[in-house]
């Protein structure tokens, strides 16, 4: 006789995924969960050791071990801890670049009233510091953040001004197209060791047709190298936006990542945000991203059977929360969701937003997800009504379609992505592309750890290990 | 048990035995296919059925007899089982949570005799 523990199922084909909320996982035939619930399974089967080691039962009422199943739970909610880590100082809304599939509707470089105003930067970075995070990300965005340099240089002075007394552990974060960066900016970013994150979407035909220019491929390659020279190499990390154009250039897009010095890839679905909204049909865009993430996938561990180390940045993030009982940054794979807990946006128009997406959301003039403004009281923004109403929808252990699913806890909640797409915060499963599309994706990689392990685990191993 | 049956209209008719699947059952199994039914549930106590009419939206792709029935026989079984490890593991479960989040000094230890 056993007792059974907290866990959940899904079956795909003729298995039955295991999972709990400790980050255990166990695959095994369809029909076993059946035989587990009857008391079917005898102490004698492998199956019934596994169910064991894995706590997914117990031989006792209460586990023996129950102490360090919670302290492996507390773990993997440990994000929570530091509360709010990375703070977006959205600082101006001007772009030299424009690009078709735009999610931050950009405007044109010379229109005047949409950058950050200096005493709104400061009394940001005053509520930044009001959060109990031992380590801040401060991650400046646009638009182009560049084309207001003198202000990210003023903002970084006064942090780290304010970090003399403060000692967080600060990070610096440029979000930039690279285009137009000028030489004494780049020398004050090496003296703080800020770095970049820029955008490179394939090979030069590919990034010139989503970016709707003929050289802003040749411009962004000459921006990189540029920032590399002056900063290191490891300090420049790219993005890339699967548009519907994208679908058909998996492996072109990674060798033109590999051919620019990069050793990793986010195979980054399009978001319904800005400009990128107007999509015809988003559950075929959906299912065609998983398709072109499934060849891209094939490749890149293609590459690394062949000896090179070429990493999927989201892979990557799945694996460590499968195979691994530490948390992870990603703000879009957690639950409680990223917003507010593990993100928060300062906005150019003087206003505090739960999320990056939820700054986009207001430049359609929809501001459900805007906390207050930035001159604010911190307890106003980060704990008022309306983060106290999000709350109670942002944990997918307690939405309708997540709280019985088996990912729960590899993914995530996201009211302002179910908002954006289906008009409520809470959200409709059946119908959300987003569950489709990762529910999709880490049942691949559960499928890829099953049926072919030997050939996969070491590779997936030292994407997460930390020693590439 | 359940039983399905296809009228010449196409609605499928969903009959579930409730003295076997609860509400809570039903109403998860039924969750996911409400993206592409419209759903009728009428609810007679006297025999312990409830019928379940399922209209296809207009738009959505018309799926065959054999097809739905296969999925609700083993969706029913699926939510089946989750009820009943959710209702058997919820005093662990609060357990494991209280222990993991809230001030350990809050709690007595417990001892095990083999």
């Amino acid at each position: 006789m056993y007792f059974l523990l907290p866990f959940h199922f899904q079956p795909v084909e003729h298995k039955e995924i295991l999972t709990n909320d400790l980050g255990d996982y166990l695959i095994v035939p369809r029909g076993s969960v059946l035989r587990i619930v009857n008391r079917d399974v005898s102490p004698a089967e492998e199956l019934y050791k596994d169910l064991l080691a894995s706590f997914f039962i117990s031989e006792t009422p209460v586990p023996h071990l129950l102490d360090n199943m919670a302290t492996r739970l507390a773990t993997r909610k440990s994000f929570l801890d530091g509360f709010t880590a990375l703070h977006i100082f959205v600082m101006t809304l001007r772009c030299n670049q424009n690009c078709i599939y735009c999610q931050a509707s950009s405007r044109d470089s010379s229109l005047k009233g949409c950058d950050m105003k200096e005493s709104d930067l400061m009394t940001a970075i005053d509520l930044m510091f009001r959060s109990p995070a031992r380590h801040l990300t401060m991650e400046f965005q646009g638009g182009e953040p560049t084309l207001v340099s003198d202000l990210i240089q003023k903002g970084i002075l006064y942090a780290e001004q304010k970090n003399q007394t403060e000692c967080r552990q600060m990070t610096y974060v440029i979000c930039s197209n690279s285009v137009n960066v000028s030489d004494d900016f780049l020398d004050f970013c090496k003296q703080y060791n800020a770095v970049f994150s820029t955008s490179l979407d394939g090979p030069e035909y590919l990034h010139n047709h989503n970016r709707g220019k003929t050289d802003s491929y040749q411009k962004v390659i000459a921006g990189i190298a540029k920032v590399r020279a002056a900063l290191g190499a490891d300090k420049v990390s790219a993005l890339m936006t699967t548009s519907e154009a994208s679908l058909s250039y998996p492996r072109e897009i990674i060798d033109a990542y590999r051919e620019n010095g990069f050793h990793s890839v986010f195979l980054r679905a399009l978001n319904p945000y800005g400009l990128a909204r107007d999509n015809n049909d988003w559950p075929a865009y959906f299912d065609a991203f998983v398709e072109f993430y499934k060849q891209a996938l094939e490749y890149i561990l293609e590459l690394n059977k062949q000896g090179e180390v070429f990493v999927e940045e989201f892979t990557a993030l799945i694996l460590k929360k499968i195979l691994t009982p530490f948390p992870i940054g990603f703000v879009d794979l957690q639950t409680p969701a990223g917003i507010i807990n593990g993100v928060i946006v300062y906005n150019y128009d003087g206003y505090v937003y739960a999320s990056d997406e939820s700054r986009m959301l207001a430049e359609n003039r929809d501001y459900t997800f805007r906390l207050g403004r930035i001159t604010d009281k911190y307890e106003d923004l980060f704990y008022g009504k309306k983060a106290q109403e999000l709350s109670r929808i942002w944990s997918t252990e307690c939405i309708a379609g997540c709280s019985e699913c088996a990912y729960q806890s590899i993914c995530g909640a996201d009211p302002v992505r179910n908002y954006s797409t289906q008009g409520d915060a809470y959200g409709y499963r059946p119908g959300s592309t987003i569950c489709r599309k990762n529910k999709a994706i880490i049942e691949y990689i559960f499928q890829l750890l099953d049926e072919r392990t030997e050939e996969v685990l070491p590779i997936f191993m030292n994407w997460i290990s930390g020693t590439r | 048990m359940i039983d399905l049956s296809l009228r010449k209209n196409g609605d499928f008719v969903l009959n579930v035995d409730t003295s076997i699947y609860d509400n809570w059952v039903i109403d998860k199994v039924l969750y996911w296919f409400s993206n592409d039914y419209i759903l009728t549930r009428k609810i007679n106590d006297s025999n312990h059925v409830q019928e379940i009419i399922m209209s296809l939206k207009p738009g959505h792709n018309h799926q065959d007899f054999d097809t739905v029935k296969e999925k609700l026989s083993n969706d029913f079984i699926d939510y089946k089982n989750r009820q009943t490890i959710a209702k058997e593991t919820a005093n662990i479960r609060d357990l494991l949570f209280a222990k993991a989040f809230a001030n350990s000094d809050d709690f007595v230890e417990f001892t095990f005799q083999d």
